[in-house]
């Protein structure tokens, strides 16, 4: 799921890039304590990376947050004060079989 | 000057960027910015900005809103440090306090770009819902029982801690599977119970009373106005003699056996015990049975079961104890029964001693136990008391006049004696004994009989007169005779049977009154005081079976007979002949001077 909050393309991309990240990080793995910190850091990193290469001038702030499945809810917001212009952020819900991946983009335009 | 205007060019740059950002957000900002794109589009070189800590406010007071026309000619010269009093003179700063306006300002000149409004983005939200856990009970119960709301708690307290994983789907599984079977008992578990003592004593109980309620054939139709009389003139039997009551048999146990004994239970007179000895057309069946009928219900099958290891020859009720049957076998030993016990088998027996009985017992009575609880039993050449619970043994050698041994087949004893007893024997003799005293054994020898001696009774009858001296005596040589302790040669003979005479028994109630039992399945009731020649009443035993034994219960109204077929019968007696009147004691007495005279008379003829 991807939230646009701007008209810009790059949120287009934002999503599309932070999916594939998720997917090659935590693919086909079940939830697992041991891992799961090498899995946000992972995520983060490489989403974070991705989006530096496309050369936008952009400030990028990425948050990724893996929750194991055991039938607990979990509720999140967030909001920007910004220029709704030119910033941007992007969430992406990602899940298997035995947790759920959250990916937050946030970025705010440079000059 | 020129270097203040230099200066204030060389800023401005810098200070452009640095206005482009509201003025309620400068005061964060530390960093210098780094400009990078920006440096193209100026003419003016971009210098690297200081890092101004507090007075960044300060710039945007500096620097001259460049559109308001008065203005310009002042921003030139404001570049002075003075900044604060800008109401001064023209060289004070005039600015514009909206930073709105001043953003919109710098912004077109510099950036070239189109109005950026900061404003509230749209809230992001994420939302995880719960699962939903389904958690139902699957008892029937209804849940008043605290308890079993504990179980289920413990349950499912028990079922996730064994999965590793903590998955859900799986800790939902094993709830369900935790609340759905209930504990199935294990074969051995179902035969341990089968076989606890609690399970079988209960089962025999119900048993036995699920059986006389199924047998119990009452009558609800019965009119007692007498209309369906027509049909149930066989019932009327006001003036029958002998009416086969009840007949006792059982496919297991009483087949091809044969009846050795009866006994009528002292307690509950609608008891009777019947032994058995053994079946040869079962050979892994026990030897020897007793069982022990009930008259009072219509159930068929036996009250209670006993059986031993070798054949029961005699058996009867302890006097002396309401829940205990005696019985003696053919190996000599004697047994106890309790049928308080769940066992069938004896609760007690003699023990096997090589002296005691090396022939087979014949006969046993515990007649003597009102006083002594004990058995006395004889067997051949030998008789033998064994006391209870004592198990003191004491044996007597009946041996007549010092050489002649005796081989006994029977035995009486006389009504309230504990200390003599007669005996028959295999050579047609009876013969008085004593059992303590000086002259414990043999005393009187009662020759008369040609063939062995099969039963023995003594007058049992009480009355105002006594006639405990007399006892009647059955032998193969078909006749039953009546003898008097008093005198060695017997009273009289009666001699209507034309086979062996198996058994003789005296009425307990009425002193005239005896019956027997002979090969050919007769069973004759004499009535000495009406005939002395031929039965008062006779009746064949269906079957033709030969009959055995012979016992009158102790209310005198029936009287048992057993059958080399294993069946007991039953027979009411009508009641003209077993109640006695009240005058039959003397005409007994008259019936017996009659007796006495024609004896007499025939020994004088005879001797004559």
């Amino acid at each position: 799921m991807e939230d646009f909050h701007n008209g810009n393309e790059v949120s287009h991309n934002t999503a599309s890039v932070s999916m594939k990240c998720i997917e090659n990080v935590v693919g086909g793995d079940d939830y697992s304590a041991n891992l799961v910190n090498k899995w946000t850091a992972g995520i983060v990193e490489r989403c974070l990376t991705q989006l530096v290469k496309q050369g936008k001038p952009y400030k990028y702030i990425v948050t990724c947050a893996v929750m194991q499945k055991t039938g607990a809810g979990l509720h999140t917001a967030n909001s920007c004060y910004w220029d709704t212009a030119m910033d941007g952020s992007t969430t992406v819900r990602w899940e298997n079989r035995t947790m759920y991946c959250v990916v937050s983009v946030f970025a705010v335009a440079v000059a | 000057m020129k270097t203040h205007h230099s200066l204030v060019h060389a800023l401005l740059p810098s200070s452009t960027t640095s206005r482009r950002l509201p003025p309620s957000l400068l005061p964060s900002l530390t960093h210098p910015p780094t400009v990078r794109a920006l440096a193209h589009t100026h003419t003016l070189t971009v210098q690297p900005l200081r890092v101004v800590t507090e007075d960044t406010c300060l710039f945007h007071y500096l620097v001259p809103a460049p559109m308001s026309p008065s203005n310009k000619s002042v921003g030139s010269d404001a570049g002075s440090q003075d900044s604060v009093d800008g109401n001064t003179g023209p060289r004070t700063l005039h600015w514009d306090p909206d930073p709105s306006t001043l953003q919109l300002h710098s912004d077109s000149e510099l950036m070239g770009r189109g109005a950026v409004r900061l404003g509230m983005s749209k809230l992001t939200q994420v939302d995880f819902l719960p699962k939903e856990m389904v958690s139902y009970s699957k008892e029937t119960q209804t849940p008043t029982d605290a308890l079993s709301q504990k179980e289920e708690e413990d349950e499912d307290i028990t079922a996730p801690p064994p999965t590793e994983d903590n998955q859900e789907e799986k800790a939902v599984q094993d709830e369900q599977q935790g609340e759905d079977t209930p504990k199935e008992l294990t074969e051995e578990e179902k035969l341990q119970v089968l076989h606890s003592e609690e399970f079988l004593s209960f089962f025999e109980r119900g048993s036995r009373i699920v059986e006389r309620v199924l047998a119990e054939q009452v009558d609800v139709c019965f009119d007692y106005s007498g209309r369906d009389l027509e049909d149930k003139e066989g019932d009327l039997q006001a003036g029958a003699k002998l009416v086969l009551n009840r007949r006792f048999e059982d496919e297991r146990w009483t087949k091809n056996r044969v009846v050795t004994c009866l006994d009528w239970s002292p307690q509950y007179p609608e008891l009777l015990v019947a032994s058995y000895n053994n079946n040869e057309d079962a050979p892994h069946e026990p030897d020897g049975v007793a069982l022990v009928w009930n008259l009072k219900y219509k159930k068929p099958t036996p009250e209670y079961i006993f059986h031993c290891q070798s054949e029961v020859m005699s058996a009867g009720f302890a006097k002396f104890h309401p829940n205990l049957v005696v019985g003696g076998t053919y190996s000599g030993q004697i047994v106890l029964w309790d049928n308080r016990s769940n066992k069938r088998t004896p609760v007690q027996r003699t023990p096997l001693s090589a002296a005691a009985h090396t022939v087979k017992t014949f006969c046993s009575t515990s007649t003597f136990c009102q006083t002594e609880a004990g058995s006395l039993t004889c067997s051949s050449f030998c008789a033998t008391l064994t006391l209870f619970p004592s198990s003191l043994q004491d044996s007597l050698e009946l041996v007549f006049k010092q050489s002649k041994a005796v081989a006994v087949t029977s035995m009486a004893f006389p009504l309230g004696d504990v200390n003599n007893f007669v005996v028959g024997s295999e050579d047609g003799s009876v013969y008085t004994a004593c059992r303590h005293g000086s002259k414990a054994g043999i005393t009187e020898v009662f020759e008369g009989h040609h063939g062995p001696v099969t039963g023995l009774s003594c007058h049992s009858a009480v009355g105002p007169v006594d006639f405990s001296h007399l006892f009647i005596s059955s032998s193969f040589d078909w006749t039953v005779k009546l003898w008097s302790t008093r005198s060695t040669r017997p009273l009289y003979s009666f001699e209507d049977s034309c086979d062996y005479v198996y058994d003789a028994m005296w009425s307990p109630t009425h002193p005239a009154l005896f019956a027997c039992v002979d090969l050919s399945g007769r069973l004759d009731v004499w009535n000495l005081n009406n005939d002395t020649e031929v039965p008062t009443a006779s009746v064949g035993v269906d079957g033709g079976a030969a009959l055995n034994r012979v016992r009158w219960s102790h209310t005198g109204r029936e009287i048992a007979i057993g059958d080399s077929e294993g069946h007991v019968h039953i027979y009411d007696v009508g009641e003209q002949i077993c109640v006695p009147k009240a005058d039959e004691w003397t005409r007994f007495v008259r019936t017996l001077a009659e007796i006495n005279e024609n004896r007499d008379e025939a020994e004088e003829l005879a001797n004559a």
